[in-house]
């Protein structure tokens, strides 16, 4: 039998851990399985709001984009149809236009009197 | 809490034999040993309704005492990285004159690495069969006759015939 073996048959005839230590560890033992069945309880609480709260999230984004609510479509037409009236570029495209149009009539005017002089030009030529 | 088995019949008649396993395997640190213990029977509270077979109950709890147990000793692994900084001005943790013979098992198995000492401590010690063991320490029969073996061999050259057991620290 060898020194280990000794030691061996020691430990095994040991007290290690006797009954009334085993007893009084009983209530805290039921304490603890109390405490860890309320984290958990709290932990399935909050885990439901969360998955709750995510899904009352998507039903009112959802909501918004329904076939009652103003569309993308809409306000587009509303910002279509306020554009002549409020977009400074059209306007300033529109008095372009108005002065493009005057010039235009100037021009005429002038090229009418140029072809009328040359006429009366060639009027002369023809004379002479 | 709908187990098929009656808490205070189950704590009775495994609770000490529990805490002599954890205390085999942890060593002389009480506080803790009463944790684990508290532990596996929290954990028995829930789980046990899941077995069936009331044979298959104690080498159920002794699996879940010893995971919960190298937990225990992972921690104070780590925490060592710490006490190593403080180990000069630590108390002494214990005194000769109330130290035992069977001390001496102790200090030697506290010394090898837990993979080892928990097999050999189940085997061993506690007289726990090659398979009860390996389902303990979830691994296969192979490895924990392997591991066993190991440890034996460890312990055997660390404490010796007992004579020389300074020098063979």
């Amino acid at each position: 039998m060898s020194h280990l073996d000794d030691l061996v048959g020691l430990a095994r005839a040991e007290r290690t851990f006797d009954a009334d230590r085993a007893a009084g560890l009983r209530s805290g033992t039921l304490v603890r399985a109390k405490q860890r069945a309320r984290r958990r309880l709290l932990v399935r609480r909050a885990g439901a709001a969360i998955i709750a709260g995510a899904f009352v999230g998507l039903i009112l984004l959802r909501g918004a984009s329904a076939p009652g609510a103003p569309s993308s479509e809409g306000i587009g037409a509303a910002s279509v149809e306020l554009r002549p009236e409020h977009d400074s570029t059209s306007s300033v495209a529109s008095a372009g236009s108005r002065e493009g149009e005057a010039f235009a009539e100037r021009s005429a005017a002038a090229h009418d009197a140029e072809l009328a002089a040359i006429a009366i030009g060639d009027g002369g030529y023809a004379r002479d | 809490m709908g187990t098929a088995f009656d808490f205070d019949a189950l704590y009775a008649t495994y609770a000490r034999y529990l805490g002599g396993v954890v205390f085999r395997i942890v060593g002389r640190r009480d506080g803790e040993i009463d944790d684990i213990v508290q532990e596996t029977f929290v954990d028995a509270l829930e789980g046990l309704a899941r077995i069936h077979d009331p044979s298959a109950v104690r080498s159920w709890l002794v699996t879940v005492a010893v995971r919960r147990t190298r937990r225990l000793l992972a921690r104070r692994r780590r925490l060592a990285l710490f006490a190593f900084w403080t180990r000069d001005f630590a108390p002494a943790s214990s005194d000769p004159r109330t130290r035992e013979p069977v001390d001496e098992l102790y200090d030697a198995l506290e010394r090898i690495p837990e993979d080892l000492r928990i097999p050999w401590t189940l085997h061993r010690v506690e007289q726990l069969s090659l398979p009860e063991t390996a389902a303990a320490c979830e691994v296969s029969l192979a490895t924990v006759k392997r591991r066993i073996a190991e440890a034996e061999e460890r312990l055997e050259r660390r404490l010796g015939n007992g004579t020389k057991k300074e020098g063979a620290r």
